[in-house]
């Protein structure tokens, strides 16, 4: 509800159109069984389709009519253009492209590989949009408890993932320093019997850190991640901090850890703090000012967060909040400038055109949780809550910070077997498949798209979402048309860049 | 070519009324067709004797060409709806073959990586965080 | 379909049985409880939905946001259902 489209386009921001068939086609002409399933769209002077298995091609509006209608011959460059693609039916090779399926579907064969545990609702921070049900610093009751921590790392190492990520969040999770450090040890000693490819990351404000801290996290290979978002009159503004100077707290920490990964023989082009930033409606106008903080403090990579409708992020939608297309004209003014940075030389990229331009242009599914289907929800992720509530992901959890538990799944005290095969997952699972979706698919960008149902929920009242009419279609839609547009019009550098940004690989160190 | 009629155009309450024959398309092509309009418009379907009918409000006032143009992309939209139709029936068997031979292989697959680390959550990027500007070919090996 | 609502304004709204499914609808009843006060019944080809109670501090039209859900929901309904 109150989630509809009545807002004009940023006119910065090129947008996709139907394809005109009643002008270029006549429906006795067609030749149905010509093609593998399609759907297609109106990109510049060009028609972008694209089949199930992930392949696309541009074609000229004679290239699709002659398409639609069949017409076009073996040898014939057309013919081969589309055999190359699959999308000539005759000419498919079924157990390649179902390598190819299994290959980009690894992720359903296996169990979640990502569990947040949320080990405190404490922060000393004020952050004007925060999702978590925050509490003040004395509020201890709210930490995760030992027991509850080792439930938790004992359920998580039930997934039938080879790969697990324990993820500490908060609040501020170093306010529960001694069960970080306990979950930690813990999960290492687990492993040496689990054998799993076990990894940590920390998403941490950096206000708390101190060398003895950090000398156990860097000796016990924890990622750390934090969030920055732009330059220090701007990050403040938003991230209240009562007892210092958040922005410069943040960088002199960042800088420090850069420098020890530097001193450990790590490559700083891989290895680095890595930071996030949440756009607020003060973040509209100072793209080109968040991009250059970005690149100044070393990042290789900006991920522009659209604020979302979680938690205090909410409540404060008024003084902070956008609508969609705000939002959108700021995403092209920023990507428009980093594209610009590169051609320059400057290595920078944006992390939702990477993540599609991986699926697009490498044929590679990154499992980017909020991107797949079906989506994310219990089974590519867990949030644990400090009480021991076990919910479908960080965003079930936000649901549930502001008083609807719809989300949760169970408790550390469930076994694995009940929390995956239960209803609720179950019913998670498939309110997150687009083939469900009416508009999805028969939408171009279906193969690289995703549901994510507690977004669905929060902005619909419904866990299936009103695609045409959502924030969440329109937000990924309109970045694959701002993409797509960028590719037509691509020369050979541009395509050189946009195939740099698919680079994805392993951070080694990482993995315990 | 069209075949939908406009019944009724009222840019005063921005309302236009469209129908067709039954028999033209099926109820799913409707129902697809009709759905690319929520965003736009208010829609209710409805049916009177051997027609369809659909009836939009716009969402906003909409001038009587903009409505017009809307009457025209639906008639555009239920060609689009129709081929992918078409097309499904005809070869959605492919795509139905292929996943059902991918996951027959499941097992084989999950077996080889019982004899240690697969690759399964090694490569995944699930917060979409993956270290970037390295070209594939030096990329190490899982 | 209504303009927006007025004060404890009511509504009468029919859908087309061949066109909606009644699960579809009672989905958007369900959406919309907190808006207004639905009550459902089968009239002939047509399943005719009384809405009353209508919330007035609620910017929009209830009643035809709740005509697109019970239209989205059928289509959705019916793909799922093959």
């Amino acid at each position: 509800m109150g989630d509809t489209m009545l807002e004009t386009r940023a006119a910065n921001l090129p947008k996709g159109s139907q394809v005109a068939l009643a002008e270029l086609t006549d429906p006795a002409e067609w030749k149905p069984d010509f093609a593998v399933p399609f759907n297609q769209r109106t990109i510049g002077g060009k028609i972008v389709i694209s089949n199930d298995f992930g392949d696309w091609l541009f074609l000229t509006q004679e290239e699709f009519r002659d398409f639609v209608e069949g017409r076009p011959q073996p040898g014939e460059p057309l013919y081969e253009k589309l055999k190359r693609a699959n999308f000539v039916a005759s000419e498919i090779d079924f157990l390649d492209q179902s390598l190819r399926w299994r290959r980009k579907k690894e992720y359903l064969f296996y169990g979640p590989t990502l569990h947040a545990f949320v080990l405190t609702h404490r922060c000393n921070h004020g952050c004007q949009y925060c999702h978590s049900s925050i509490v003040g610093m004395d509020r201890m009751d709210t930490d995760m408890s030992i027991e509850t921590a080792e439930k938790g790392v004992d359920l998580a190492f039930q997934t039938t993932a080879h790969g697990l990520t324990i993820e500490f969040q908060g609040g501020e999770p170093t306010a529960n320093w001694d069960v970080l450090r306990h979950i930690v040890e813990y999960a290492r000693e687990k492993n040496k019997t689990a054998k799993k490819i076990l990894s940590f990351a920390l998403v941490t404000n950096l206000s708390l850190m101190d060398d003895e801290k950090l000398e156990f996290l860097l000796d016990r290979h924890v990622q750390i991640c934090t969030s920055l978002d732009g330059p220090e009159d701007l990050h403040n503004q938003i991230r209240i901090f009562r007892d210092g100077n958040s922005h410069q707290t943040l960088l002199t920490w960042m800088k420090k850890i850069n420098q020890r990964y530097v001193d450990m023989g790590l490559d700083p082009n891989q290895y680095r703090v890595e930071a996030l930033p949440t756009i607020t409606r003060p973040s509209l106008t100072r793209w080109k000012e968040i991009v250059d903080t970005f690149v100044e403090v070393g990042c290789r990579a900006v991920f522009l967060r659209k604020l979302d409708p979680f938690g205090f992020a909410a409540k404060s939608a008024k003084t902070l909040g956008y609508s969609m297309d705000e939002f959108l004209e700021f995403y092209a003014n920023a990507v428009d400038y980093i594209i610009e940075l590169n051609r320059q030389g400057v290595q920078v990229m944006e992390r939702h055109a990477a993540i599609m331009l991986n699926k697009i242009l490498a044929d590679d599914e990154p499992n980017y949780l909020d991107l797949r289907i079906p989506g994310g929800a219990c089974i590519g992720q867990l949030g644990y809550a400090p009480d021991g509530s076990i919910y479908s992901s960080d965003e079930g959890r936000f649901v549930a910070s502001m008083g609807d538990d719809m989300f949760r799944i169970g408790s550390v005290d469930d076994s694995y077997q009940d929390l995956m095969g239960g209803a609720a997952t179950r019913a998670l699972v498939m309110a997150g498949l687009n083939d469900g979706h009416p508009d999805c698919v028969s939408c171009v960008y279906k193969p690289w798209c995703g549901q994510q149902v507690e977004y669905n929920y929060k902005t619909q009242g419904s866990l299936h979402g009103h695609m045409r009419d959502s924030t969440w279609c329109k937000k990924h839609k309109s970045i694959f048309d701002y993409l797509m547009h960028k590719l037509e019009a691509a020369d050979e550098k541009d395509m050189e860049m946009f195939r740099l940004w698919t680079t994805n690989r392993t951070l080694d160190h990482f993995i315990v | 070519m069209a075949q939908s009629q406009i019944e009724q155009l009222d840019p005063a309450s921005s309302t236009l009324v469209l129908s067709l024959d039954v028999d033209l398309y099926s109820r799913d092509v409707l129902y697809a067709a009709a759905y690319v309009f929520i965003d736009r418009a208010y829609i209710l379907l409805d049916r009177d004797a051997d027609r369809y009918m659909v009836r939009m409000r716009a969402k906003q006032k909409m001038p009587d060409e903009t409505m017009r143009a809307m009457a025209g992309e639906f008639e555009n939209e239920l060609l689009a709806q129709a081929l992918r139709e078409q097309v499904g029936k005809a070869n959605q068997a492919i795509i139905e073959g292929i996943t059902a031979l991918a996951i027959s292989g499941a097992t084989a697959v999950a077996e080889s990586h019982a004899d240690g680390p697969g690759l399964d959550g090694f490569v995944d990027d699930p917060k979409g965080l993956g270290a970037p500007w390295q070209n594939k070919e030096e990329a190490p090996e899982g | 379909m209504s303009a927006a609502q007025a004060a404890g304004a009511a509504a009468t709204v029919r859908f087309h049985k061949e066109l909606y499914d009644e699960q579809a609808i009672a989905d958007a009843t369900a959406t919309f409880a907190d808006y207004a006060r639905f009550g459902v019944r089968g009239e002939g080809d047509h399943f005719v939905v009384d809405i009353s109670d209508l919330d007035s501090e609620i910017e929009g039209d209830i009643v035809a946001e709740f005509c697109n859900f019970a239209l989205a929901n059928s289509a959705a309904l019916r793909r799922n259902d093959g």
